[in-house]
């Protein structure tokens, strides 16, 4: 079968998993992803539902594996990973395909991205902060583009996190009146 | 996932895996069965069916049943106190459904 590949980068997996699910609408199926590099096959379009998850921990770890079994047992097959995201899929004809159906483990799966991006942006928001420093206090001297690559990175993952903080407050706002 | 004593309400999906599983069941089959029961109205997500499973055997509401060896898929049951939840739980709806019907009448379905 044929194969193509794209390169792109999300920060957001939302935005992700759209671009996934369009991509199989036309018929391209992703196969397999290493560093903005997607792999695609061309199949029947609409043949499958792509999710994305963010593990507890790397996928490559045992009780993540074990979950990726149980995952196989029910029909959905993991197709990549990148660090503690896994992807997976399921063919369309065997229903809907859902990983969280109730609000609970909605939540905790929002909770876990917040930290991950609370902590990635934070990470790069203390050397990013350096940035500023040497611009206001020695304009014209030499900014490394690490620098600014953290500033950007902060920036980024940071509003991130506002965004799924938002959602996580939204969901426990229905918490209280639905089980 | 709800902590029926101290919340006294168990989540529908919570609810009905352990109706599925008063005959030993793998993970599809659950879904199955709680996707037919509900008329499709409930249908289990996969993640939060793995944590559910995992949170219920940690309680003792439900086991993981022996299995045979080379047999892939574990298969589930339902524990004494498991059925213990469900039968106060089942109290619990009773009374809803009764007060419910008093007082906005029978015909409010």
């Amino acid at each position: 079968m044929k194969r193509h590949v794209i390169y792109r980068w999300f920060f957001d997996y939302e935005k992700e998993e759209v671009w996934l699910n369009q991509m199989a609408a036309k018929g391209m199926n992703f196969i397999n992803f290493a560093l903005t590099r997607y792999l695609f096959e061309e199949g029947t379009p609409g043949e499958f539902i792509y999710r994305i998850e963010l593990l507890p921990q790397l996928v490559t770890h045992p009780e993540s594996q074990d979950y990726i079994r149980f995952m196989e047992s029910i029909g959905v097959e993991y197709v990549g990973k990148w660090g503690r995201w896994a992807y997976f899929r399921k063919k369309s004809t065997e229903g809907p395909f859902e990983i969280f159906s109730d609000i609970d483990s909605k939540i905790k799966h929002y909770k876990s991205i917040f930290t991950l991006f609370l902590i990635v942006g934070l990470g790069n928001a203390i050397p990013g902060m350096n940035l500023f420093n040497i611009m206001l206090r020695r304009p014209n001297h030499y900014i490394s583009p690490f620098i600014s690559l953290n500033f950007t990175l902060a920036v980024v993952t940071l509003g991130l996190a506002t965004r799924y903080f938002k959602k996580l407050r939204g969901l426990k706002k229905t918490k209280q009146l639905y089980e | 996932m709800p902590e029926s004593q101290d919340r006294g309400a168990l989540t529908e999906a919570v609810f009905y895996i352990l109706l599925s599983l008063f005959k030993p069941l793998h993970g599809y089959g659950i879904m199955q069965f709680v996707r037919e029961i509900s008329n499709e109205r409930v249908v289990l997500g996969a993640g939060t069916l793995y944590g559910a499973l995992n949170t219920l055997v940690e309680k003792g509401w439900i086991k993981a049943v022996s299995m045979d060896m080379g047999e892939r898929k574990k298969e589930y049951e339902i524990t004494p106190l498991g059925k213990q939840v469900v039968k106060d739980e089942l109290k619990r709806l009773k009374e809803l459904l009764e007060h419910g019907y008093q007082i906005a009448g029978e015909d409010a379905i």
